[in-house]
């Protein structure tokens, strides 16, 4: 822009010293053209600017790592006025590992035509890509204007774990049923033990009412009986980021993609949960399928990684305890829990530790 | 010196850049695998831009000179044919085959232009260069006497041609470099000059072809300045990657459809500006101011030394391009090329007894190396005046001197008898020389004198010089006047002697005779001992010379003998030839050659005078034969008249020097007197027939030369049409080797007895289809692919296979009739292929390939 604007100006100053030697009508017309000429470009680049349209589209919203995806920015020039130089500036980045870098695509921008501009990315890394269209910079006929518009237009694409590390052999108990049966033993069946008290909830078993005490309450109360031992497993996910090794971030979610495969092949239900920073709470979600185990997955993708190795178990603990489920804690190596048994998954640098 | 190896050099470089992508990629897990990929970038878009730009760049340029100027021609026309060959010349970069026929048709339509329309381009041009002389001539007061022949054409129709033909040429130029590079300044540069001329005489601009110069003009510096010029579809990528700290930038060069469209709304804008300024503020109101006239003015005399001599006359320290003088090296051209244009204007009176006039611009004291060299060029030289009590004010006009204290021109006597004044005008001869005649006295008519052979006054372009001297009589015999002069000398000295012998007091005229004379003495002395040299390597070759025809220094009539010997024995020609590299130019000259003009002469016979004795000198400038003082146009201009106060009778002619009549001559000295002309060159021999030009070299020589002469032409032509006709055979002959071989190749492919070569044929052949065969691709797999496009179907494709894989693993051999079958369905496959291929396709397959 600044190059543009020295040129013109040397062209000025050319015109005028032509002026003071041919004392001439055409060269004073000149003179008068080469002011007026940028005035009017402005404008009409102002009328312009607003009629060109950007757009992001990808060719998929999910694919496998190492696969590539096509990411298309769309620029559609309505106006009259072409943009030699009109520049997209792009950020591409997982959202678990950042990217600095920005992208800018120089495209120019004839009048009353749609450009594409197609980049093909490939992800070295599970997690969720961002494309983010930052802001366009356009400019006047003579390129001595710019104007710049703030888009923060983006689309995502999940990438999905590879899927190709298999677990075999975990050490897990073989017993729990899903479905129907489940909220039995979700509830305990040890009758000997009352736990709580508590209000009734359509639903409830009507053996369970505690009859004396709602006639007290003057409404319905149940009785909860203690949980018993159960077979839950918690797969507890560690969701810390060595920046300087990121693969062993990757490599900890192929390893739970692995497991959770794993143990859906055995008929299993369980539970994923990691700490969340973000919300500062525990994330849990029952995993029955194929399909809860990816949504669950892609939960992953949105949540926030933990600024210290190693926490997620002892937080855990202290909320929840681990007397109630069999919780599994999957981590980096640094952050192997100094109680509990590891659990074989042939990685070096993840492990797998039953903590109870 | 071990050898550098480059790997080591470069290696880490280049593994530095890989690994820092590397770091990127492993840290942020994102990789842009390809850098954006857009939609296909027409070519056409970019060749009608470039079209455009030119057409708008010429056609303004040709209208803003023709309409001032008021050249009559057909504007439409060659707006018309304008557009027509802009776009021509745009296609040529169209693709390598368009490129090769553009350059081809264009080098034929210049040749039909230079040998069918030769005379009515000409004629156009003189009506042209007619023109603007007469416009000259007028506004800047030049005494312009050329002028152009027209060969009787229609103005209009010829100045048409001729414009067209100027445009065909500037536009293949332009052309190049606004499709190359769109180089702004070049086309400025060249088409400026030529489009101000008409502001710069103020003649009124026309308002349309300046508009139209100056859209196509900015079209041209805004593409160059967006940065986005290059013809981007020729390149495989597309767009440039520039890495940057923490950024990535895809610069995506131009869309050829852009770059149209902003110079169509820039030549909109700009027209339509013009037309609504021309109407707001019409130019006919506009007044300029003379104040700023002054910038101008001032270099209105650059401007008329440019017209005179043109551009290299302007650089060239020789201020040779124009005029008969010029300082080269001796012996190195061929011929003379005369022009026959006015170099000087000469205006004198004329008397019957007088000699012929000598205007004497350079001398030449010492000879190195085939070269005339002054005194103070010569950094050898150790002789000064100043050791003879001589100062360059006592040698000026030494000789004028002597005439006029010594009387030796009053009551009439023998050699000078008048004073004479003549006007010099300097119309293109070189201006870094005086052109004077002998025995000149004009007050102050020199700025300086360096030694005695270098006088300064520079005799510049249009200057006009009224030089009084006494001019020679009475047909000079050397010897005669030798010791005329010496008698008469010596009876001056004798006089003065008497008189101060005797004690007497000497008169004023005797005095100044007897300073004059002294300092003649002090002159003589530093003449002998400066003029006398002649190089060890000439020596022994004038010595023979000299024994050959008997001269030595006591010969008598030295000066009339060897003028007689030059004219028997040696021939003046103006085609002497190249002295060989291997012989010094007077020794060749004088034993071997013995043929040449003036220069061959005056050289040899100033090194032979010296030889014998006799001071001597080169001299070269221009002479006014006597007998043709007759043929001057009478002059009876009464200012002139009166501009010479000294006329005694005679009437005053004007005479057109040209450079036929430069010339070289020797200067000897005559003791008690100067420097008198002596004339060696022979008369050139009407009987003899002038050699033949060699026509070998024709071409070079015209192109050297440029000398439009019939003769030159003729040769040209049949020379061009020869190489043309040979050309056109020798191509005919590689066509037809071509096709022939091609054939048998062809032939030999389809016909191979070798079934894994066959096989390799059929590879080659599908390839035209898109279908590659991979190394570790299966006949099988491959084979499937085949019967997928439908080029066979699967029971012939199953059969070669099936050979093939006889051939190649059984321990039996394949049959005759096998390897026949095999090359049927083979060759049939091959036309099912060809029959598929689009026209360009089919002609690479057949022609190109040979499949």
């Amino acid at each position: 822009m600044w190059f543009a604007r020295i040129n013109y100006l040397t062209l000025i100053i050319l015109i005028i010293v032509g002026m003071l030697f041919y004392n001439n009508y055409a060269l004073l017309f000149m003179l008068i053209l080469l002011l007026v000429l940028p005035v009017i470009s402005y404008f009409i680049a102002r009328f312009n600017k607003d009629k060109i349209s950007v757009d992001i589209y990808t060719d998929k919203t999910s694919v496998g790592k190492n696969s590539s995806v096509d990411v298309c920015f769309s620029v559609n020039n309505k106006s009259i006025l072409s943009m030699e130089n009109f520049t997209l500036v792009v950020k591409i980045y997982n959202a678990f590992y950042r990217n600095e870098k920005t992208y800018e695509i120089i495209i120019p921008a004839a009048s009353y035509s749609e450009r594409k501009a197609t980049l093909t990315i490939e992800n070295k890394y599970c997690g969720r890509m961002v494309v983010s269209l930052e802001e366009i910079r356009g400019y006047d006929l003579f390129g001595m204007y710019r104007f710049t518009k703030s888009l923060n237009k983006t689309k995502e694409v999940m990438v999905m774990p590879y899927g190709a590390m298999e677990i075999e052999n975990l050490p897990l108990s073989l017993q729990g049923k899903s479905d129907d049966e489940e909220l039995q033993f979700k509830k305990g069946d040890d009758v000997s033990q009352i736990s709580q008290i508590r209000n009734y909830i359509p639903g409830d078993r009507l053996q369970n009412i505690h009859w004396k005490l709602s006639a007290k309450a003057e409404e319905l109360q149940v009785k909860e009986f203690s949980m018993p031992y159960s077979d839950d497993v918690i797969l507890l996910t560690e969701l810390y980021l060595d920046k300087d090794n990121p693969d062993i971030f990757d490599e900890l979610i192929e390893k739970l993609f692995a497991i959770s495969v794993y143990i859906i092949k055995q008929g299993r239900k369980f539970y994923i949960s990691w700490y969340d920073r973000m919300s500062e709470d525990f994330y849990k979600k029952e995993i029955n399928n194929d399909d809860e185990l990816m949504e669950a997955i892609i939960d992953l993708y949105y949540a926030g990684l933990l600024d210290t190795d190693g926490r997620s178990y002892e937080i855990y603990e202290r909320i929840y305890g681990l007397d109630k489920s069999t919780v599994i804690y999957l981590s980096d190596k640094a952050g192997k829990p100094k109680d509990g048994s590891e659990i074989d998954i042939n990685s070096e640098r993840v492990v797998l530790t039953c903590l109870n | 010196m071990s050898k550098l190896d480059w790997n080591v050099l470069f290696k880490p470089i280049v593994l530095k850049k890989n690994k820092k992508d590397d770091e990127q990629i492993k840290k942020t897990g994102i990789e842009i695998k390809e850098a954006p990929k857009l939609d296909e970038n027409k070519k056409i878009y970019f060749i009608l831009t470039n079209a455009l730009i030119n057409f708008l760049v010429v056609i303004g340029t040709a209208g803003s000179f023709v309409k001032p100027f008021d050249i009559k021609c057909y504007m439409p026309v060659i707006w018309v044919v304008s557009l027509i060959i802009a776009t021509f010349m745009a296609f040529l970069y169209y693709n390598m085959l368009t490129k090769t026929l553009g350059y081809f048709i264009s080098l034929v339509a210049f040749l039909y232009g230079i040998f069918n329309l030769k005379y009515m381009i000409k004629g156009g041009f003189g009506y042209i260069s007619n023109k603007l002389m007469a416009f000259f001539e007028k506004e800047l007061d030049l005494p312009v006497e050329r002028s152009y022949n027209v060969y009787g054409y229609n103005e209009e129709i010829s100045v048409t041609v001729c414009m067209i033909f100027i445009i065909f040429a500037v536009m293949l130029l332009f052309n190049m470099v606004i499709s190359e590079i769109k180089g702004f300044a070049f086309i400025f540069l060249a088409t400026f000059p030529v489009m101000q001329m008409g502001m710069y005489f103020n003649q009124k601009a026309d308002m349309l072809y300046f508009t139209i110069y100056i859209a196509g003009l900015l079209g041209l510096f805004f593409l160059r300045n967006s940065r986005h010029y290059h013809m981007e579809y020729k390149k495989k990528k597309g767009y440039k990657q520039i890495n940057r700290k923490n950024k990535v930038v895809y610069d995506y060069t131009n869309d050829g459809k852009n770059s149209l469209s902003f110079v169509l709304v820039l030549t909109v804008l700009i027209i339509g500006i013009t037309l609504v300024g021309g109407v707001a503020f019409p130019q006919k109101e506009y007044h300029a101011n003379s104040d700023y006239d002054t910038w101008r003015e001032d270099t209105k005399d650059f401007t008329k030394q440019l017209i005179m001599v043109g551009f290299w006359g302007m650089i060239s320290p020789n201020g040779g391009s124009a005029g008969g003088v010029g300082r080269n090296r001796l012996g190195q051209s061929k011929y003379v090329r005369l022009d026959y244009e006015t170099d000087l204007i000469l205006r004198m009176p004329v008397y019957e007894d007088e000699e012929s006039t000598y205007l004497k611009s350079f001398i030449g004291t010492f000879y190195r190396d085939e070269y005339w060299e002054m005194i103070s060029e010569n950094k050898d030289n150790k002789i000064k005046l100043e050791d003879y009590g001589l100062t360059s004010d006592d040698i000026v006009e030494l000789q004028s001197e002597i005439i006029s204290k010594c009387n030796l021109y009053s009551g009439y006597n023998a050699f000078v008898k008048r004073t004479k004044d003549m006007e010099v005008i300097n119309v293109a001869a070189s201006p870094q020389f005086m052109y004077v005649p002998y025995n000149d006295f004009t007050l102050n008519l020199y700025d300086k004198v360096i030694n005695d052979d270098e006088y300064i006054g520079r005799h510049r372009i249009n200057r006009r010089m009224i030089i009084r001297s006494f001019p020679f009589v009475n047909n000079i015999n050397i010897d005669k006047f030798r010791n005329y002069i010496k008698d008469y000398m010596d009876n001056i000295k004798s006089n003065i002697s008497a008189i101060t012998e005797n004690g007497g007091e000497l008169s004023t005229e005797e005095s100044e005779q007897d300073n004059i004379i002294k300092t003649e003495e002090k002159y003589s002395k530093y003449v002998y001992d400066m003029y006398m040299d002649v190089p060890d390597e000439n020596e022994k070759v004038i010595a023979e010379f000299c024994e050959k025809y008997g001269l030595n220094k006591d010969s008598e009539n030295i000066t009339e003998r060897l003028k007689e010997i030059f004219q028997t024995d040696y021939t003046y020609t103006l085609m002497p030839g190249v002295t060989p590299k291997d012989k010094e130019f007077v020794n060749y000259f004088l034993t071997k050659q013995k043929k040449g003009y003036c220069t061959y002469f005056a050289t040899s016979a100033t090194l032979i005078f010296r030889y014998l004795g006799i001071p001597a000198r080169y001299v070269g400038g221009y002479v006014l034969q006597a007998a043709d003082y007759l043929s001057g146009v009478p002059v009876s201009d009464n200012k002139l008249e009166d501009d010479f106060v000294n006329q005694t009778g005679g009437d005053v002619y004007e005479y057109e020097i040209d450079d036929s009549q430069a010339h070289a001559w020797v200067e000897i000295y005559i003791d008690g007197f100067g420097w008198i002309p002596v004339e060696v060159t022979p008369s050139l021999d009407e009987d003899r027939e002038e050699p033949k030009q060699d026509n070998n070299n024709t071409i070079a020589d015209f192109l050297a030369n440029q000398v439009f002469t019939k003769q030159t032409f003729d040769a040209v032509k049949n020379t061009t049409v020869s190489v043309i006709y040979i050309a056109i055979t020798g191509v005919s002959l590689a066509f037809v080797i071509y096709i022939c071989t091609g054939m048998y190749v062809r032939n030999r492919r389809r016909n191979n007895k070798n079934v894994v070569k066959q096989y390799n044929y059929l590879c080659m052949v599908t390839k035209f289809i898109g279908l590659n065969k991979a190394d570790e691709e299966s006949y099988a797999s491959f084979g499937e692919k085949i019967i997928e496009t439908n080029i066979s179907d699967a029971d012939s494709v199953n059969r070669i296979n099936e050979i093939l894989e006889k051939d190649k693993f059984s321990r039996n051999n394949i049959s005759n009739e096998e390897i026949k079958e095999f090359n049927d369905i083979v060759i049939k496959i091959s036309e099912n292929v060809y029959m598929k291929l689009g026209w360009y396709k089919k002609l690479l397959f057949r022609y190109i390939k040979w499949l």
